[in-house]
């Protein structure tokens, strides 16, 4: 009863504690604050700014929910050539790896929330949310912002994709939707908040006041599921 | 006097123009939901008080102009200050 119980726990909480420190990455709200921010400039009315945002929000969801598919099938092929605990020790290595990356890393050493992110991208992204002026693009971007974000998400993508490819297919498709879903989230409440009547720049400042909080908390989270991945993964597949 | 803004990087200078400057503060307020009258007032308090800053400086940085730009404009519209300091901050 109780390793029935905590079986079905240690997934779980790795899966929270995977789509926290997911949901405090901060370029696709970079973003959404730039779509924003520039449909005000051009006097678009409040409507199609909203019209925007959703837009920008299901294409993150989709691509979110996309990679962790790919994650899912990424894993089911690894496992298939090598052993379990093998896998494990890997996705700890590299989810340490990425912790550390962004304990040290993540945003640039300058005033307000520059991320480090390749400048070629960043700009490219900066100039996509300018030039967009319709929901598919909108979408598009939502979609390219996800994957401009992944040297710091992959490792989440493939620990989720490991915990799930193994569940029946609709249940791994149920997990991969959620992850999503709760992913985005974050992206949905500053829409929300945008949509009340809050002021860019006060959502702008508050995430560069918290951006250290942010910071420091998604990195130790992702050397929390490090510890999480040896200890209940690794070595409890090796033994 | 004209007064010419260097862009130390492309070792090139442009003469100064008030009517872009404009453009890019009357933005930084409609960002932060400032009715369009309002906008265009405060831009123009904000040039006035740039223009008086230039007067006898023959070059200037576009970071000089920023800078004296975002305090002017921080006694008329403290957020529209801020996002205009910080809007190449964000991403």
């Amino acid at each position: 009863m109780n390793s029935n119980l905590s079986s079905m726990t240690q997934p779980s909480l790795l899966i929270v504690l995977a789509v926290l420190v997911h949901a405090s990455f901060q370029t696709a709200v970079s973003v959404l604050t730039l779509l924003s921010g520039h449909s005000f400039k051009t006097k678009q009315s409040q409507a199609k700014l909203l019209r925007l945002s959703i837009a920008y929000c299901i294409g993150a969801f989709v691509m979110t929910t996309a990679c962790v598919i790919t994650a899912q099938a990424a894993m089911r092929a690894l496992v298939s050539v090598t052993s379990f605990s093998l896998v494990w020790g890997l996705l700890g290595i590299l989810v340490a790896l990425t912790g550390v990356a962004i304990l040290s890393a993540y945003y640039r050493k300058q005033k307000g929330t520059v991320l480090w992110l390749p400048r070629s991208i960043a700009v490219y992204l900066l100039e996509r949310a300018q030039k967009t002026k319709n929901s598919i693009e909108s979408t598009a971007l939502g979609g390219m912002t996800v994957i401009a974000e992944l040297p710091f998400s992959a490792a989440l993508f493939l620990v989720i994709g490991a915990l799930t490819f193994n569940y029946e297919p609709t249940t791994a498709l149920l997990y991969a939707i959620g992850y999503g879903l709760l992913v985005t989230s974050p992206l949905l409440i500053i829409t929300s908040l945008i949509g009340g009547g809050h002021k860019i720049s006060q959502i702008q400042r508050w995430r560069e006041q918290n951006k250290l909080f942010l910071q420091y908390s998604s990195g130790l989270g992702m050397l929390v599921i490090t510890i999480y991945l040896f200890v209940f993964y690794m070595l409890g597949a090796s033994s | 006097m004209k007064t010419y803004v260097v862009e130390p990087r492309e070792h090139t200078s442009v003469e100064f123009d008030p009517i872009m400057l404009h453009g890019s503060i009357t933005e930084a307020c409609l960002t932060v939901r400032s009715y369009e009258g309002e906008a265009h007032l405060t831009a123009q308090h904000v040039c006035k008080a740039v223009i008086a800053w230039l007067a006898g400086r023959t070059e200037v940085t576009r970071r000089d102009i920023r800078r004296v730009a975002t305090n002017a404009l921080t006694v008329y519209h403290p957020e529209a200050a801020y996002l205009y300091e910080n809007e190449r901050n964000i991403i």
